[in-house]
């Protein structure tokens, strides 16, 4: 049994050290855009091997913790852009693995950390803030509202339109078509299928008459929040 | 070594960092759809930007439009700038998705849209492939490969950074309107005394910087600075630019001392000299959209030419 692991574990390890040397081949400094593709595709398939390889630290000494999987996320996601920017530095005389998992302990450690002190000067004892939120958990999550939400400062001043700009603004030879319409529109839930069909106008003109003046707009509304 | 016939993907771990920004970015929205769809848009530029540092792009995470509380409020957007490529779009879809969803106002100004499958918990993207064209639906088996997209990406970079290195002397007044000022341009009141700043600097879309200049030889040498003000309408596609010339150090500018504009060819467009006792000297115009012109400022032999276009 134990030759079979030792014998996977060399297989695996000579093809992630062909990977490595076949990325030191490609300069990221290289100026021609062949040469940085091949470095970055084969940059690719090095995490990917990684990941596959079922050779990756679990830190399970840590397992016991709550929110073990976030923290472990988060360290893997931190080794991965390590790999990737100091694999020019890796030393061949090491297994790959043996270095990326020092780096995993490292990472691991730095978020525990991190995160603990966070949980200590931000979050009251009692309450139970969670960071990592579920697809189910976004949909029911409910929404305490103290003060008048930010959509509706911005729909008062798309009403109130204090330059006149929004209403002025419209598509060519249908001033009824305006910014101040669409936006109107836009922010009560419809959809720009919808939009088109109320205003009879199609729905690129509409959405790129828009998107073309979105930083106009945003300019414009912030002078007035 | 036969690695690169393999088709490639790449899955981004999403944790803390990724949670908290987009928790951050939902928070001034009471609507459930929208937020979901903020939260979503925001993990999903979260694992491309991840996915793209790993592959050694640079990228502009907080100046996109994705982050900026006001633009994802008025539009359904979810893009990401990529430097000396372009913006991207960063598309969520479920794990079940067969086809994805493109806004029509993100249709214009991307270089495509990079799907990004998210799993139900939320704690894992997979980046699924690319597609350059907007379209109202686009099926996901249709989808470019992310060989493809790399491709593309890294292409486009090599190209914009050679033009780059041709172009970062020419200083553009659009880039100045929109925010964008190069540090070596100083806000006036860091190199003027306010008795200097005469000036109305009244508060339509106008930026107003200013850079030292010293010109001159030996005994004659002199320090003066360069005040640019660039004017626009809303939706203009005209510039109007105000150019003046002050002393630094002292008053009075010496007699002599030149602004000269002149278009692309070398033409001289207008000039303006400075008499005895003059305070400073200015030269207005007006610069439509993509053109390009010099202003340059003399005094006895030697002169500065900058290189501004709209």
């Amino acid at each position: 049994m134990k030759n079979d692991y030792q014998e996977r574990d060399n297989t695996l390890d000579r093809q992630l050290q062909e990977l490595v040397e076949e990325i030191k081949q490609y300069s990221a400094r290289d100026k021609n855009a062949n040469i940085k593709v091949k470095r970055r595709i084969t940059l690719n398939k090095l995490i990917n091997t990684i990941k596959a390889s079922g050779r990756l630290s679990k830190q399970t000494q840590w397992s016991g913790l709550h929110n073990y999987e976030d923290y472990y996320n988060e360290a893997l996601q931190l080794t991965f852009v390590e790999v990737c920017r100091k694999i020019d530095d890796y030393n061949p005389h090491y297994p790959v693995m043996a270095w990326v998992n020092k780096i995993v302990n490292w990472r691991f450690l730095d978020v525990m950390n991190r995160e603990q002190k966070k949980g200590i000067t931000n979050i009251p004892k009692t309450q139970n803030i969670k960071i990592v939120l579920s697809l189910d958990e976004i949909n029911q999550e409910p929404h305490i509202e103290n003060q008048i939400s930010e959509l509706e400062q911005i729909e008062e001043v798309i009403n109130a339109d204090p330059e006149e700009y929004l209403i002025s603004e419209h598509i060519k030879g249908k001033p009824d078509v305006n910014l101040k319409v669409i936006l109107i529109l836009l922010l009560s839930g419809n959809k720009w299928k919808e939009i088109s069909e109320e205003l009879e106008v199609k729905m690129s003109t509409a959405s790129s008459f828009y998107q073309r003046r979105m930083h106009k707009i945003i300019a414009y509304i912030k002078k007035y929040i | 070594m036969n690695s690169t016939k393999q088709k490639i993907s790449f899955t981004v771990p999403l944790s803390f960092e990724a949670h908290s920004i987009a928790q951050n970015l939902v928070s001034g929205i009471s609507q459930q759809e929208k937020r979901t769809s903020v939260y979503l848009n925001s993990l999903a530029v979260y694992a491309v930007n991840n996915y793209l540092i790993c592959m050694g792009f640079e990228t502009d995470l907080v100046g996109s439009d994705s982050h900026n509380p006001l633009a994802i409020k008025l539009m359904n957007v979810a893009d990401l700038i990529v430097k000396n490529v372009g913006i991207i779009e960063c598309i969520p879809v479920s794990s079940k998705a067969e086809i994805v969803n493109i806004p029509p106002e993100v249709w214009e100004d991307r270089i495509g849209y990079v799907i990004v499958q998210l799993n139900d918990s939320l704690k894992s993207a997979k980046i699924l492939g690319f597609t350059p064209q907007a379209a109202v639906e686009v099926s996901l088996s249709q989808l470019q490969s992310l060989e493809y997209f790399l491709t593309l990406l890294t292409e486009l970079e090599t190209v914009e950074s050679k033009q780059a290195e041709k172009k970062s002397d020419i200083v553009n007044f659009r880039q100045w309107l929109d925010g964008v000022v190069d540090a070596s341009w100083q806000k006036i009141d860091e190199l003027l005394k306010p008795q200097q700043l005469g000036l109305a600097f009244k508060n339509e879309m106008s930026v107003t910087r200013g850079q030292k200049i010293d010109l001159g030889m030996c005994l004659e040498e002199i320090s003066v600075a360069l005040v640019i003000k660039v004017m626009s309408e809303y939706e203009s596609e005209e510039v109007d630019v105000l150019t003046q010339v002050y002393p630094i150090g002292k008053i009075a500018l010496p007699q002599g001392v030149k602004i000269i504009i002149s278009d692309e060819t070398g033409e001289t467009a207008l000039e303006v000299v400075s008499r005895e006792d003059d305070n400073w000297i200015q030269s207005e115009f007006t610069a439509e959209c993509g053109e390009s012109f010099n202003i340059t400022v003399a005094y006895g032999d030697s002169e500065v030419t900058k290189t501004f276009e709209v």
